[in-house]
């Protein structure tokens, strides 16, 4: 089955954008169950964090909006955000609003006493959930003006893409923070994760971005076009692609990277003999990595020699794979466990 | 003003596909997009399918979709239901034609028809239900995956019956499909607002009060069946509870209690507290519209957390009863867990809260969750 049939909706791809932005409400206009899958989600996540669940609101379509259509609802709905002077609303679209016709965007457009930014959605009609994500990032960084860099030195990095429903993705960013400051720079923006609107203004101005994954691709373009900002494609998986990625780095920001690479390689050594137990083991990977991910899972096979057998230990594959030599030792744990038990 | 703000109860989808997902033996087959399977998939944890359909399918016809999995799926179950989602339900597959199957249960239940009960209601009333005047014993009703409570009830009220000498017969909604064609005639009810329209229920089993009922009940129908042993372990349990509750009294004033949950599981949390902890119901809030005895209390459908903090913030608690959508509002107010979700702690036990010992269950939760608040202070 293709991963667009299985990778669920671009509601939720979207609300993992628009809800890491605080003091927004997002509106989805559709039946207020679709709401309600998506909010569970995302209160389970908050919950695992210790963080609060952001605000979703529903524009509950009903059967009578099925027939005479939704748009009042959504207005009522935009009414109901409004009173809660929020810095933006985030309007997206279910299937069903798409289904029946409703223009949302034109709704979106009315006079309104805050911003309300439509972001193509439709549900699956639109798409899968990296479709919503990628929509949402683009949506979002229409906020941020060409014109607010103007006259300025572009300093420090973004981030773009982070994957906020990710298990690890505080553990992934300390690895980024950490190996940026290798080469003494550091994280000015993560777009978008738990920010204000008004932080989003710092996107154009920006050194360096750097994609959560591969397939922001054409984020990172869009927004190397808009500002000129340069772009790496991934956050680093695997120990060679963190290397690389050191080189990456310092080829945009011109710092010399020979101490960085020696000091990262020596963590690595120390990292490989820590695991030099599992060495050799038969072992039946077991998931879909994704093909940058399938890099620096091989990569790992071969130091540690490791045989692929059917009859073999079973091993998780890491999906998606986590960042930087952190994560590499992250998946070692866990595969040694495994192969303790 | 809050209207719409986070909405607190699965769809009508999700109650269909809750329903159905039950039946060991029955491939149940959402027909619609992952975003919608995902869900279910989710919180039920069980062997679903999915048409799993993109934009193309609607544009071109899902009749492909749907005749290779009903084709795929069909050596690997006796039975298959197909339910459809709110796209599906618009675009009008109709299946029977598409499969050239009349054998296969089709729900229309899409999201935007309603709620929960809505989709678990219509897919009990597609099911092959036979009752069975021949087949002793009672069926035990209102149990499901999506209920964090459905095992541990189902296996309390097995306990129970067996005590009485009483067979369960079926089990609806967990059991063998093979089972729904000799149902016996009489329920027992674990969960009401699930627990659909089949058999003479005897009654629930949901606190104190009602069992009493149903036990009575359960003596009229089964004359040979040994209610006494019921009677005793109802007594000697409502006495445990009355000497904690009276113990905690002595120390504390009684909680003033919120209570949130499907209008079954909240009028049994609200009764228990008020009757044995002495508590002061601020609110008693139903997840569905309300039903039942309940009605002539001050019992509300909320159905978006919005509103729900509202009602908090008007009128604070000592205690919350709900879910942890409630408890994430008031992380510092003693809280007990009786509706989904229940997020924040490992739960591996199949806990009850009907029969006996989900009564006492029940009061103990209620009581640690008060009294450790008081210990933090």
């Amino acid at each position: 089955m293709s991963s667009s049939r299985s990778e669920g909706c671009t509601l939720t791809g979207a609300l993992s954008i628009t809800t890491a932005v605080r003091d927004t409400i997002t509106i989805i206009h559709g039946p207020r169950g679709c709401a309600h899958h998506n909010f569970s989600l995302f209160h389970t996540v908050a919950m695992d964090r210790g963080r609060t669940a952001p605000r979703i609101f529903s524009t509950m379509i009903t059967e009578k909006d099925v027939v005479f259509g939704g748009e009042e609802a959504l207005e009522q709905a935009i009414r109901r955000a409004v009173r809660l002077k929020p810095e933006v609303i985030f309007v997206l679209t279910s299937c069903v609003a798409d289904t029946i016709g409703d223009d949302a965007a034109i709704v979106c457009r009315e006079a309104w006493p805050v911003p309300v930014m439509y972001i193509p959605t439709s549900g699956f009609l639109g798409g899968g959930f990296h479709n919503g994500e990628r929509n949402a990032l683009l949506s979002l960084a229409t906020i941020a003006q060409p014109e607010e860099r103007a006259g300025r030195e572009p300093a420090g990095v973004t981030l773009v893409g982070e994957k906020n429903l990710e298990y690890e993705v505080d553990q992934n960013y300390s690895e980024i923070v950490r190996l940026l400051s290798l080469l003494g720079e550091d994280v000015r923006l993560r777009f978008v994760r738990d920010i204000g609107a008004r932080d989003i203004g710092l996107l154009g101005s920006g050194s360096l971005n750097v994609l959560r994954e591969t397939g922001l691709s054409p984020v990172g373009e869009a927004l190397e076009e808009r500002y000129g900002t340069p772009f790496i494609p991934s956050f680093p998986l695997g120990l060679d692609g963190t290397l690389a990625f050191l080189e990456e780095v310092a080829g945009v920001s011109g710092n010399p990277v020979e101490t960085a690479l020696e000091r990262e390689k020596s963590r690595q050594r120390v990292l490989v003999d820590e695991f030099k137990d599992i060495r050799g083991k038969p072992v039946r990977l077991e998931g879909m990595p994704e093909p940058g991910e399938r890099d620096a899972v091989n990569e790992l096979v071969d130091r540690f020699d490791l045989t692929l057998d059917e009859r073999g230990i079973r091993l998780p594959l890491p999906s998606p794979f986590p960042a930087g030599t952190s994560g590499v030792r992250h998946v070692l744990h866990r595969w040694r466990a495994r192969i303790r038990a | 003003m809050h209207e719409g703000e986070n909405p607190l109860w699965p769809c009508a989808m999700a109650g269909a596909v809750a329903c159905l997902s039950g039946f060991r033996g029955l491939g149940v087959i959402i027909h619609g997009s992952s975003g919608c399977y995902f869900y279910p998939a989710t919180i039920l944890r069980t062997d679903l399918s999915s048409t799993f359909l993109v934009e193309e399918d609607v544009v071109f016809g899902a009749e492909e979709r749907i005749r290779e999995k009903v084709d795929s799926l069909s050596p690997r179950f006796d039975r298959l239901a197909v339910v459809t989602t709110c796209a599906t339900a618009l675009t009008g597959d109709d299946i029977l034609r598409i499969t050239g199957r009349d054998d296969i249960l089709v729900v229309d239940s899409p999201g935007f028809m309603g709620e929960f009960e809505q989709g678990f209601s219509a897919a009990m009333e597609v099911l092959p239900l036979r009752k069975d005047e021949r087949v002793a014993g009672v069926a035990i009703s209102g149990v499901s995956a999506a209920d964090p409570f459905g095992r541990g009830n189902e296996i309390e009220i097995r306990r129970l019956c067996t005590l009485a000498g009483i067979p369960v017969g079926a089990v609806l909604c967990r059991d063998d499909l093979s089972s729904l064609s000799r149902i016996p005639a009489a329920t027992i009810v674990a969960n009401p607002d699930i627990a659909g329209s089949y058999g003479e229920k005897t009654g629930s089993m949901l606190g104190f009060p009602a069992m009493r009922s149903t036990i009575s009940g359960l003596g009229l129908r089964f004359p040979d069946a040994d209610t006494g042993a019921l009677e005793e372990e109802l007594r000697e349990a409502e006495e445990r509870v009355v000497r904690a509750c009276d113990k905690y009294l002595r120390r504390y004033d009684p909680p003033s209690a919120a209570v949130f949950a499907q209008c079954g599981y909240a009028g049994f949390a609200a009764e228990m507290l008020a009757i044995y902890l002495d508590a002061g119901i601020t609110r008693v809030c139903s997840r569905n519209p309300p039903n039942g005895p309940l009605q002539d209390r001050r019992l509300v459908q909320v159905q978006d957390l919005g509103i729900v903090e509202e009602i908090l913030l008007a009128d604070p608690p000592d205690l919350i009863v709900g879910s942890s959508f409630e408890q994430g509002l008031m992380p510092d107010t003693p809280f007990v867990g009786i509706t989904p979700p229940v997020r924040g702690r490992v739960r591996l036990r199949s806990n009850p809260v009907a029969g006996t010992e989900g009564a006492l269950f029940f009061i103990e939760e209620a009581i640690n969750a008060c009294i450790d608040k008081k210990k933090r202070k």
